[in-house]
């Protein structure tokens, strides 16, 4: 950004007929002598080279003029933001590593290491890393396994034999 | 020693915590102006002051005025060396600390087409005076480019009188360690140069007039000072 000398600041917002008073560059403060808008003053002093220039009008709106400061106006706790009000949180689909599709009742993130994303979506039994599902059939139940530390998939009619059989 | 006035810092380092960097005493001159000339060792009303209360009777600033006609630009300069009178010899060396403190003052406007002073450069130079024969020696010299200005149609004070603090360094070496007062055969000096302008636009029907306050001593926020490391 160049820096323009307060003179030429002070003609563009003359010609922009805007009602400025004093164009102090040792502080880059003007001064008006009524109530302008930041897009009139953008539109008048952006060709100077400050189109990137934060403009604030103290006064003008009512609105705070150092919203990057904390106060206690801002926040109810001086080391809480309150969520949704002060701060407001995105919806979790904003977030760059979640891909929501068709969301639906009951649905879960679950992580492909496929897309490298969150996907939405209802897990299966057999994504528990405790649980190992093989080719399941009617009538079968989730059992545990202690050779593997595993629950696997059973007849019960198999189970009671075969603890019908080892009691005797 | 006088504890407001002599100050001893200690140093952190940020990066390693507890690292002391530095030791070293400073002690503030502050410029200021007599009600009545000094005439000896040398002729001057301009001093550089150790231990307040000031001359309550002296000026709080030297001030200087110019006038530009319209369509035209003039420039002018305030130019003052002030002298440390205390005869009572002190050494310091390291890094002199310079803060000079200029306002520029927007005094009279054309009401409906404007004018601007500017703020154009400061030059501080740190000399050593010899009295036996009053020529002076260079320890440093450093020019400040500003081009700082006020533009417009009022000339309300609270608006029309910027104020500010610029910062010269000066590394004048640590060994030899320099020798100030009677015993020493040397005086400390500060030479302040402030140039500044004032603009008049062609379409003005009044000559903008600018005026240039070098401040000194008096209003604590407002103080021309001289740190100097004593050792």
């Amino acid at each position: 950004m160049t820096k323009s000398t307060a003179m030429e600041v002070y003609n563009a917002l003359i010609t922009a007929v805007l009602p400025v008073t004093i164009v102090d560059a040792l502080n880059t403060i003007c001064y008006f002598s009524s109530s302008v808008s930041e897009t009139d003053v953008h539109t008048a002093i952006d060709s100077l080279g400050w189109s990137a220039v934060r403009i604030i009008i103290p006064g003008s709106s009512g609105a705070d003029p150092y919203p990057q400061y904390l106060n206690t106006t801002r926040h109810d706790e001086l080391l809480r933001h309150p969520y949704g009000t002060v701060v407001p949180y995105p919806a979790i689909e904003e977030a760059t590593d979640v891909t929501i599709t068709s969301i639906a009742n009951r649905d879960l993130l679950i992580y492909d290491e496929t897309s490298e994303v969150f996907e939405n979506g209802k897990i299966a039994a057999d994504d528990l890393s405790d649980m190992v599902i093989t080719t399941p059939e009617d009538g079968q139940a989730i059992v545990y396994d202690g050779s593997t530390s595993k629950f696997v998939n059973r007849k019960i009619d198999t189970m009671i034999d075969a603890l019908i059989f080892g009691g005797m | 020693m006088v504890e407001s006035v002599r100050t001893t810092y200690i140093t952190r380092d940020p990066d390693y915590g507890t690292m002391v960097l530095g030791f070293f005493q400073e002690t503030p001159f502050y410029a200021a102006i007599l009600s009545e000339e000094i005439t000896s060792p040398l002729t001057t009303e301009n001093i550089l002051l150790y231990d307040p209360p000031a001359d309550m009777r002296g000026d709080d600033y030297i001030e200087e005025s110019i006038t530009a006609t319209a369509g035209n630009t003039t420039e002018s300069e305030i130019d003052e060396t002030f002298t440390f009178i205390q005869t009572k010899g002190f050494s310091f060396a390291g890094t002199v600390q310079a803060l000079v403190n200029i306002t520029i003052d927007l005094d009279t406007v054309d009401g409906t087409t404007g004018g601007a002073a500017r703020l154009e450069t400061i030059l501080v130079e740190l000399l050593k005076y010899k009295i036996s024969d009053g020529t002076t020696s260079q320890l440093g010299i450093a020019t400040h480019t500003l081009a700082l200005d006020v533009a417009g149609n009022v000339t309300t004070s609270t608006y029309a009188e910027p104020t500010l603090t610029e910062l010269f360094l000066f590394d004048v070496g640590v060994d030899p360690k320099i020798d100030i007062g009677s015993t020493a055969g040397y005086l400390l000096q500060m030479r302040v140069k402030v140039t500044f302008s004032v603009h008049t636009p062609a379409a003005a029907s009044i000559q903008t007039i600018a005026k240039c306050r070098l401040n000194c001593y008096r209003n604590l926020t407002r103080n021309t000072i001289l740190k100097v490391p004593i050792i």
